[in-house]
């Protein structure tokens, strides 16, 4: 018998947590916080040449600017770190490797004092040949973006190259791919690019920092979604106890992946353990541009993707080349690449596979996280590629991915037996929704309509030990108090938790909170990425409220002297309904109950829980095989219906249709909100959105000015989603991730639309006006269907006026 | 940052002029301050001190004078011009101009005389005011002058400003005709974006025939009318689809783009032709109907 | 120039703020503790730093301090009641789950109070047309709008 009873527990709509303070204004961001007339400001100093080395900083200028305290250099601060590979260090050590990264931090009394002391920081650089295109890196190595790469620290699962630009190399070798080809009827070899992108939080980075002088204790204050991955992280690179760092994690304006790792914070420590300021706060806070400069970024991409494909239309074998532009680090940015390798056949069985999965570096801002992982990024080749096949073919795209669905079964890529899913279902669903098969006339005058369709699929990426750990205690009027260290950055995970806990302790929601992260307090989770909070930290969470429960019910049944069955707690109160006993959750929750033979039992609940995957195997480093390479995966296909003014090149998209299979929405209000946000920010991405450098490596899009995101008047018209329920096995309700999967799929499923509109193939993203444009006028001047242009410079840069303008 | 600076606000235009005078090429001017304060806090203009004029009465107000023409105080915020009923009856192709510019909340602080000096070529008033063939009216020590549009603005960021004069008003003459104008802008997204590429259109229905008033944004260093196109139309007896083609072309070959990060020159060539026909077409409907725009 | 003292009324009560000229308003509200008003990107491209100016919305990155001398200003905090209140935008928002990461929310709800005293039916297009200036990243604005539509419906009341 269910023993708890409630109106606000799993699969309900409910009211969000913290959603009154951030409409009145009053949540308290890392910016928001006050530290008092002791904190100092920092303000970094960047690079302007994208390789080369130092030969003098001088400080002597900005010194003498009043309110400025110290000048750091890389010197001073000489550790290097990193999530997968420590191959990043805070400041640049005698080279520079990109425009934007820090050479100096100037520390000051005042922002202002600390911005002016920047300015004043003179650096001369010996220039050394940059490298900034991906494909030119990975296989010319003439230019060496690490040449040390040899000698850095990573994990076992990461495969860098020494003496090359490939800092990981993810490869599946499975079945026989020369076979394959030789006996495939007929073989397709598309590739596709995308540009490096920025993951436009609202909030930008910002940190506060301090050390105890005497006990070296470090405290800090930080927009990120991995307090204990940023304490071990650091503690692992400055070679301190775990007990001697404590993060805290205010809310944050935005995460995306974005304030994931590590991203300021060692820039900021640099100052705080500086022996002249220990003791100081010290708050970096890095404008718009510098966030698009120097945080993480989505790696460009660059995919070629070859297809052995039968007459019946059964595809044989796939042989995939990924160049991930992963910039100068691949600290965070080698992970992509592995989660794009271990997906490699994305929706669909090909018996045979190779993958070579490259993180190249090259002379650019690092990629990091970036919602979806590798897999909008994939997904924009090799959807693109099966509609490509398909009308080659003459099949209909729809039947074409059907008959080469992964079904439940059958293996990936990596040998992993496929888990039950309903795509097909959903494949269907979305393919009637946009009407696919039904031609219809353009509603704008003189424009042309089409409808296209793409798949989804991701697993969590993660590590196979990331850990989650909660703690539950029940307090003395029966509220609830919730420690668990997911970081709420507005999916609205805590509301999610405090669902959970309803469902298993029959308490009412109103009584029950989440708190911000704290390694002081919170136990460990991993960190809040991956899609992977409802899941992990939502099984350690109802084993740590059943533990309560259990608790709770052990000690009210001693109480009354009824059987532990025969206890209820419905709506927060506790009831014996064989005894006729009802009472309200009080304080003998907290301080005992004086049971029958006169002695005090109980005290303090607190229920625990913790989670680690347990079957997780890494794919071998030859050839990606594993039986079981990931927790499972959630799949989902989204359908576009749009129209495309052929005279400018613009795109409006009538509607969306997209669904899910995320095995149970806990909370339908959150899912429904990453379902919108995500679908929003996947069309952004695939429509507007690029970073662009000159032919020196200089961005050109580093602000709102010139890196455009969607406004409210650039939306569909219509977004109409759904979701499967599929049950996960190792679930706690069976669920699994959503957070990341609709941002997937939008983007080519507008280029796949865009091709039945205008049967022109455009294999660059994103699908800006002038680029649809240039298509068209391309196939119309010259015949050709397929578009190219590459994204690491300015193509026709600078091209001067006939008449120069000055 | 911006860089620390003097501030003043002075109470007349005798008094700003003072302060010019007396700072020169130190101060600047400030009235909405939403392309200042930006060019300030990137130290693209570092001035010591800076002059704010919103305080002075005779430089506010949207005033319509029947039959004679409009007069847009520097003051005058481009929300405050959308306001005005006459500016959408009367002059059609600055109301566009106007919504297209920015956003609600930029407009409601921005001005309108603002966009003018700032002189940028993708500035989105300049062209229909060059349609409109408004005048520019500038106090100084030496007095009061007039300067047409099409000269007040010299090149990129520079206009015939001295460091001592201020632009009082911008005024706008009546077309005593039945005239349609519109103003239509390609940007990279359809909110708060500079100006790809633009054409403003102002067609007036005279009793021998048609006027054609064209000029283009961002596409030139200079603001500029699309002369041989205007003739070219005036010319022709029949405007169909092919008239406007060719005026389309003649449009095209009148300016210069360059390519920046938003976009080609050969793009902006294309979008400034499509962007013609668009509003030629606009234009002549809309007079056909007998409306205004 | 050094400081400067600007009076001018918060949120219904008369205040005053002492600081430089080159200090932006967004600037000096967050260094009196107004932080509901957030710097996003400080250039006016994302709308965080809206507040209304005698009733006029407007960014407050792009105001100089001096400018609101003897104006009259309200930020998100002033739309919430005495007792903790509040306002029919505000709670449209919530049950409309138009809030995520709620750093837009402040800005985006100003620019909201502002439409609908201006508009009280707005349509979708006036809706679209009013907060083209406000960003959000979170959302997709899809709910931003049904919320906007459900404030305007419990306002008519």
């Amino acid at each position: 018998m269910k023993q708890t009873v409630t109106n606000s527990g799993v699969g309900k709509w409910v009211t969000r947590m913290y959603d009154a303070e951030k409409a009145a204004g009053t949540l308290k961001f890392v910016d928001d916080l006050e530290f008092g007339p002791s904190l100092l400001y920092a303000k970094a100093v960047r690079s302007t040449v994208p390789h080369g080395e130092i030969i003098s900083i001088d400080k002597s200028e900005a010194l003498k600017v009043s309110g400025v305290k110290e000048v750091i250099v890389g010197e001073d601060f000489p550790y290097r770190f990193g999530l997968y590979l420590k191959d990043r260090s805070p400041m640049a050590i005698k080279k520079v490797r990109y425009i934007g990264e820090p050479v100096a931090l100037v520390v000051a009394e005042s922002e202002e004092a600390a911005e002016e002391g920047a300015l004043k920081v003179s650096v001369k650089y010996k220039e050394l040949e940059a490298v900034f295109d991906p494909v030119k890196a990975a296989t010319d190595n003439s230019v060496l973006v690490h040449p040390e790469l040899g000698s850095y620290e990573h994990v076992d699962f990461i495969t860098p190259q020494p003496g090359t630009n490939i800092a990981n190399w993810f490869r599946v070798r499975r079945g026989d791919i020369e076979k394959a080809f030789k006996e495939a009827d007929y073989i397709f070899e598309e590739a596709v690019t995308y540009p490096q992108i920025a993951h436009g939080f609202l909030e930008p980075h910002c940190c506060v920092c301090v050390q105890d002088p005497v006990s070296q204790e470090i405290t800090i204050w930080t927009a990120g979604q991995s307090v204990f991955t940023t304490r071990d992280i650091i503690a692992d690179a400055l070679g301190l106890p775990l007990s001697k760092i404590r993060v805290i994690a205010p809310p944050i304006g935005g995460g995306f992946g974005g304030k994931a790792g590590m991203t300021i914070e060692a820039l900021c420590l640099a100052a705080a353990t500086h022996p002249n300021l220990k003791g100081r706060p010290i708050k970096l806070f890095i404008s718009r541009e510098e966030v698009m400069l120097s945080s993480w970024v989505r790696q460009g991409y660059v995919a070629r993707i070859r297809m052995a494909v039968n007459k019946e239309g059964k595809i044989l074998g796939i042989k995939n080349t990924f160049y991930f532009d992963t910039g100068i680090s691949a600290e965070y940015g080698a992970n992509p690449v592995r989660s794009a390798g271990y997906t490699s056949t994305g929706c669909y069985y090909i018996p045979n596979v190779w993958t070579d999965s490259y993180a190249v570096y090259t002379n650019k801002p690092f990629g990091g996280a970036y919602r979806g992982f590798g897999m909008p990024e994939f997904m924009s080749a090799l959807e693109m590629a099966m509609d490509i096949v398909a009308h080659k073919m003459g099949m209909d795209p729809v039947e074409f991915r059907l008959k080469n669905l992964l079904k439940p079964g059958l293996p990936t890529c990596t040998g992993m037996p496929m888990h039950n899913h309903a795509l097909e279902t959903i494949v269907k669903k979305v393919a009637e929704g946009i009407g696919i098969n039904k031609e219809e006339p353009a509603k704008r005058n003189g424009w042309k309509r089409g409808k296209g369709i793409a798949l989804a699929i991701k697993a969590p990426a993660m590590p196979a030990d990331a850990a989650s750990s909660a703690t539950v205690e029940i307090l003395g009027d029966g509220s609830v108090k919730v420690l668990a260290a997911s970081m709420d950055m507005g999916q609205g995970v805590y509301t999610s938790f405090a669902q959970i806990a309803s469902e298993e302790l029959g308490i009412p929601i109103e009584k029950i909170k989440c708190y911000y992260p704290d390694t002081q307090s919170h136990p460990y989770d991993w960190q809040t990425v991956a899609s992977r909070s409802c899941w992990s930290m939502g099984m350690a969470l109802k084993l740590a409220c059943e533990d309560a429960r259990n608790q709770l019910i052990q000690l009210y049944s001693e109480y009354w002297q009824c059987d532990p069955s025969e206890i209820t707690i419905e709506h927060g109160v506790v009831k014996c309904r064989k005894l006729g006993k009802a009472e309200p959750i009080d304080t003998k929750i907290q301080n005992g109950f004086k049971m029958p033979d006169g002695k005090y039992k109980g005290g303090p609940i607190i229920g625990r829980g913790h989670f680690v995957p347990p079957d997780v195997i890494y794919p071998d480093i030859e050839t990606g095989q594993s039986p079981k390479s990931v927790v499972h995966f959630t799949v989902g296909a989204v359908g576009v219906d749009l129209e495309v003014d052929p005279h400018t090149g613009e795109i409006v998209v009538n509607k969306v249709v997209c669904g899910y299979d995320l095995g149970k929405a806990i909370s339908p209000l959150n899912v429904r909100g990453q379902i919108e946000g995500g679908t929003v920010q996947g069309i952004s991405a695939g429509i507007m959105e690029g970073m662009y450098y000159d032919d020196k490596g200089l961005l050109l899009t580093p602000s709102f000015t010139d890196y455009k995101i969607a406004t409210i008047k650039d939306i569909p018209d219509e977004i109409q989603y759904f979701w499967e329920e599929t049950p996960e096995e190792i679930s706690p309700y069976g669920n699994r991730g959503v957070g990341e999967h609709s941002m997937i799929s939008p983007a080519p499923a507008i280029g796949n639309a865009l091709f039945n509109a205008l049967k022109v193939r455009i294999h660059s993203y994103p699908f800006t006006r002038e680029r649809v444009y240039k298509a068209i006028k391309q196939f119309d001047e010259k015949g050709n269907v397929d578009f190219w242009e590459y994204p690491f410079a300015r193509e026709q840069d600078y091209k001067q006026a006939i008449k120069s303008w000055d | 940052m911006l860089l620390q600076f003097d501030y003043v606000r002075p109470k007349s235009i005798a008094e700003t002029i003072g302060l010019l005078v007396q700072h020169g090429s130190s101060s600047a001017i400030k009235a909405g301050g939403t392309d200042l304060i930006v060019w300030m806090k990137k130290h693209l203009i570092k001035p010591e001190i800076v002059i704010d004029i919103t305080g002075i009465a005779e430089l506010s107000g949207v005033f319509f004078y029947p039959h004679k023409g409009l007069r847009i105080g520097a003051n005058a915020t481009i929300n405050q011009v959308l306001a005005n009923r006459e500016v959408k009856r009367s002059f059609p192709a600055i109301y566009d101009a106007c919504l297209s510019h920015s956003d609600r909340l930029i407009r409601n602080k921005a001005t309108f005389v603002g966009n003018v000096t700032g002189g940028v070529p993708s500035a989105d008033l300049v062209p229909s005011l060059c349609c409109y063939d408004a005048v520019v009216h500038i106090a100084g020590p030496d007095g009061e002058r007039d300067v047409p549009i099409l000269e007040f603005i010299t090149g990129p960021r520079r206009t015939v400003l001295s460091k001592e004069e201020l632009v009082t008003h911008i005024y706008v003459p009546y077309i005593e005709a039945q005239a349609a104008g519109c103003y239509v802008k390609l940007a990279r997204r359809n909110a708060l974006d500079l100006a790809q590429a633009s054409v403003a259109c102002v067609v007036v229905d005279k009793q021998n025939g048609k006027d054609f008033r064209i000029s283009c944004g961002a596409v030139a260093p200079k603001p500029v009318r699309a002369l041989e196109a205007e003739k070219y139309l005036k010319g022709t007896k029949t405007l169909d689809e092919t008239a406007i083609r060719n005026a389309a072309d003649k449009v095209a070959e009148s300016v210069n783009p360059i390519t920046d990060v938003r976009a080609t020159r050969e793009y902006r060539l294309d979008m400034i032709r499509e962007l013609t026909i668009k509003a030629l077409t606009t234009c002549i409907e809309g007079l056909r109907g007998g409306r205004m725009s | 120039m050094s400081e400067i003292k600007v009076n001018f009324i918060l949120n219904g009560r008369a205040t005053t703020y002492v600081g430089e000229p080159r200090t932006t308003l967004l600037r000096a509200f967050r260094a009196h503790g107004v932080t509901s008003v957030k710097r996003g990107c400080e250039e006016g491209e994302c709308g965080t730093c809206t507040v209304l100016v005698d009733g006029v919305p407007m960014k407050s990155c792009m105001m100089l301090l001096p400018e609101v001398e003897g104006k009259s200003v309200i930020t998100s905090e002033g739309l919430v009641g005495p007792n903790g209140e509040l306002h029919p935008i505000q709670k449209a928002f919530i049950e409309e789950g138009a809030i995520q990461c709620g750093f837009c929310t402040p800005g985006m709800i100003m620019s909201v109070y502002a439409l609908l005293n201006e508009n009280p039916d707005p349509s979708d297009e006036d809706i679209k047309e009013a907060l083209s200036g406000n960003l959000c990243r979170c959302t997709g604005y899809v709910s931003i709008i049904r919320a906007v539509k459900k404030a305007a419906a419990m306002m008519r009341e």
